[in-house]
């Protein structure tokens, strides 16, 4: 390209690089302060010392985190949550995107299925309707309440059914040649070549899954099923950390308690919540950037 | 006679589809029955809800269940007109338009300068840093986000003069310090806080995931294009307005047109956990309120009926959206 030196093209740099930097340090301030203060004293935060670094640097924060029970339940149980609900979903949605990728002479009601799932976009009952159905299902207080209402999601299932659309219908009529049934081709030839339409699709039924909330509030009773999200509104809403300690009264939690006030332990509940997508988010940014492609073209 | 007739023909074409699809059904099995599983969950949790509007008519009796509660005064409207006759109705639906509105005000326009902006780097690394970070928000969740402007914005109401800012969120020591405020404020009870709230973080948390699109219609356009025009003597920025903005003009237009279209179907996940009883008069849409009747209080036939009306209008929106963007651009949504 030819290299612009004209002083508007210089001033438009600037404008840019500056514009551009000050939305990163936007995006990325909060999430180092939650950090620093998680990590710091609390006499440092009380004081408002705390600006971009943490000051008196200890964990007495993620200590009581840790030690009072409900954070790391609550982390396993959006691991097991998210783990069961990807890979239940994967299944569900890869053998309906298949055939309604297929042509229409070789799946018996293509149409009439594609029509029903198509409606589901534009017309929804709404949450109380929904929440009857889990109801009379005596799925309430279950893991299946989060979990079934959500197995497919129309979006999800467009972005796989472009996917297998997309493969080389060749191949599949050098299989049929070659004397492979249905069944065959399925399993050997497609499932294979979508590995990457199942990785994208699947990290985004998974990240839906790790940050969802409203349902758990909705349909989980029992607080020692409660998702990690839900925690947090608990701890930082509703302040019951501060009930749970007090309640426990253990001196170990006593000594923790020494350095740090709930309010960094409010911080240090709030990154830990965070911290999964940020240790994955590196790995998996290229799979959503091509999902939402994918997802715009077609959806 | 004719009537007859018809309906004959139609029922027999009917039948000839059926019939054809059970042909096709004999010979190939195997994909009719990878699509039951999932098949089976649209029905209960699409269908089965769909037909649980009928609440929306009745008086719902948990005991009696759906088809056998009795039906609503009114003829069955009795919930709806006590919805339009609820003196904050128009404030709830006049709340969500208005979060949509700000939302498509805000996000749109930054979202294409963004994209614009990263399109004109050199630097490939630079381009690569910019993009992830500014797209890591999004993945962030709603209830963290929650979290983070619940201690942000928190405040005990500290006095400028105590000089120790404990127990004030980071923005109150922020103003403090500086003597822009007197007294610490708890910005979520303001409810003339509670749009700029909302929508700065969603800006926060969209701008980079919302720029992607355009970034990927951006990266497509000819680089011949560009040289063409600095020959001719255009300037850089005359050059983002006439090639690239109108490049991706279409995607602009397709993408507005569907946002306007949902104006009315703003979900209750973040609203409901921003909001609080003082900042009801500007926090409560329309979905929040389904969710505090519905489910707060236990109001299932009324809340539903409500919902219904939402679902109802945001229906004829999608599709007033979608003949627009038709008649624009040649692109519908079916």
């Amino acid at each position: 390209m030819v290299k612009d030196t004209s002083l508007s093209s210089k001033i438009l740099d600037i404008v840019i690089y500056v514009s551009l930097i000050a939305l990163m340090i936007v995006t990325l301030y909060p999430v180092i302060y939650i950090f620093s203060v998680s990590l710091s004293s609390s006499e440092a935060y009380e004081s408002g010392q705390i600006v971009l670094l943490p000051k008196g640097v200890n964990l007495g924060a993620y200590a009581v985190v840790f030690k009072a029970g409900t954070v790391p339940r609550a982390f396993l149980n959006s691991v097991l949550y998210t783990v069961v609900y990807t890979v239940l979903a994967l299944l569900f949605s890869t053998s309906m995107a298949y055939p309604l990728s297929r042509s229409k002479d070789r799946v018996p009601f293509k149409g009439f299925f594609g029509k029903l799932v198509v409606l589901t976009m534009f017309f929804s009952a709404g949450i109380v309707p929904n929440y009857l159905v889990v109801k009379y299902l005596g799925l309430m207080n279950t893991m299946w309440a989060l979990i079934l209402p959500v197995m497919v999601t129309t979006y999800n299932l467009v972005v796989m059914r472009s996917f297998f659309e997309g493969i080389p219908i060749d191949l599949e009529e050098a299989a049929f040649i070659d004397g492979a049934n249905e069944i065959v081709i399925f399993f050997k030839i497609m499932l294979p070549l979508a590995k990457a339409a199942l990785a994208t699709v699947g990290l985004f039924y998974a990240v839906y899954m790790w940050n969802s909330w409203f349902t758990a509030m909705l349909y989980i009773k029992d607080s020692s099923k409660y998702p990690l999200q839900l925690i947090i509104r608990q701890i930082i809403m509703q302040n019951q950390m501060a009930a749970e300690l007090a309640a426990m009264g253990d001196t170990s939690m006593q000594d923790a308690l020494g350095s740090t006030n709930t309010e960094t332990v409010k911080y240090a509940t709030l990154f830990v919540s965070i911290v999964p997508m940020l240790i994955v988010y590196p790995f998996i940014q290229k799979y959503f950037v091509k999902g939402v492609m994918v997802g715009s073209v077609k959806g | 006679m004719k009537t007859v007739e018809a309906t004959n023909a139609a029922t027999q074409k009917k039948q000839g589809w059926f019939a054809g699809e059970m042909r096709k059904l004999k010979k190939n099995k195997f994909l009719f029955f990878l699509m039951i599983p999932g098949l089976v969950y649209y029905i209960i949790f699409h269908y089965v809800p769909i037909y649980g509007l009928l609440i929306a008519f009745k008086d719902y009796k948990p005991t009696l269940g759906v088809f056998g509660s009795p039906w609503a005064s009114n003829f069955g409207l009795g919930h709806f007109i006590r919805f339009i006759q609820t003196p904050d109705m128009l404030n709830y639906v006049w709340n969500t338009i208005a979060l949509s509105v700000l939302h498509i005000v805000w996000l749109f326009p930054l979202a294409i300068l963004l994209a614009l902006f990263i399109n004109e780097l050199n630097s490939l690394f630079f381009k690569k840093l910019v993009q992830t970070i500014s797209y890591l928000p999004h993945f962030v969740s709603v209830a963290a986000i929650a979290g983070m402007l619940t201690l942000f914005l928190s405040s005990q109401g500290t006095l400028a003069s105590a000089g120790d800012f404990a127990n004030e969120g980071l923005l109150n020591q922020f103003l403090l310090k500086l003597g822009i405020i007197d007294q610490g404020i708890s910005f979520l009870d303001e409810v003339n806080c509670f749009r700029t709230i909302y929508i700065a973080s969603d800006v926060w948390q969209g701008i980079g995931w919302s720029a992607i699109v355009y970034i990927a219609a951006l990266s497509g356009v000819d680089q011949e294009l560009y040289e063409a025009a600095t020959i001719d003597g255009a300037s850089r920025v005359q050059k983002m307005w006439h090639i690239s903005v109108q490049l991706i003009k279409p995607t602009i237009v397709i993408l507005l047109v569907m946002q306007i279209g949902k104006i009315m179907s703003l979900g209750s996940d973040k609203a409901l956990l921003l909001q609080r009883e003082v900042t009801y008069q500007k926090s409560q849409i329309l979905s929040t309120y389904v969710y505090n009747l519905g489910i707060g209080k236990g109001e299932f036939d009324y809340s539903t009926a409500v919902g219904l009306f939402n679902s109802i209008i945001n229906l004829l929106l999608v599709i007033g959206a979608n003949f627009v963007s038709k008649k624009l651009t040649e692109t519908s949504l079916w």
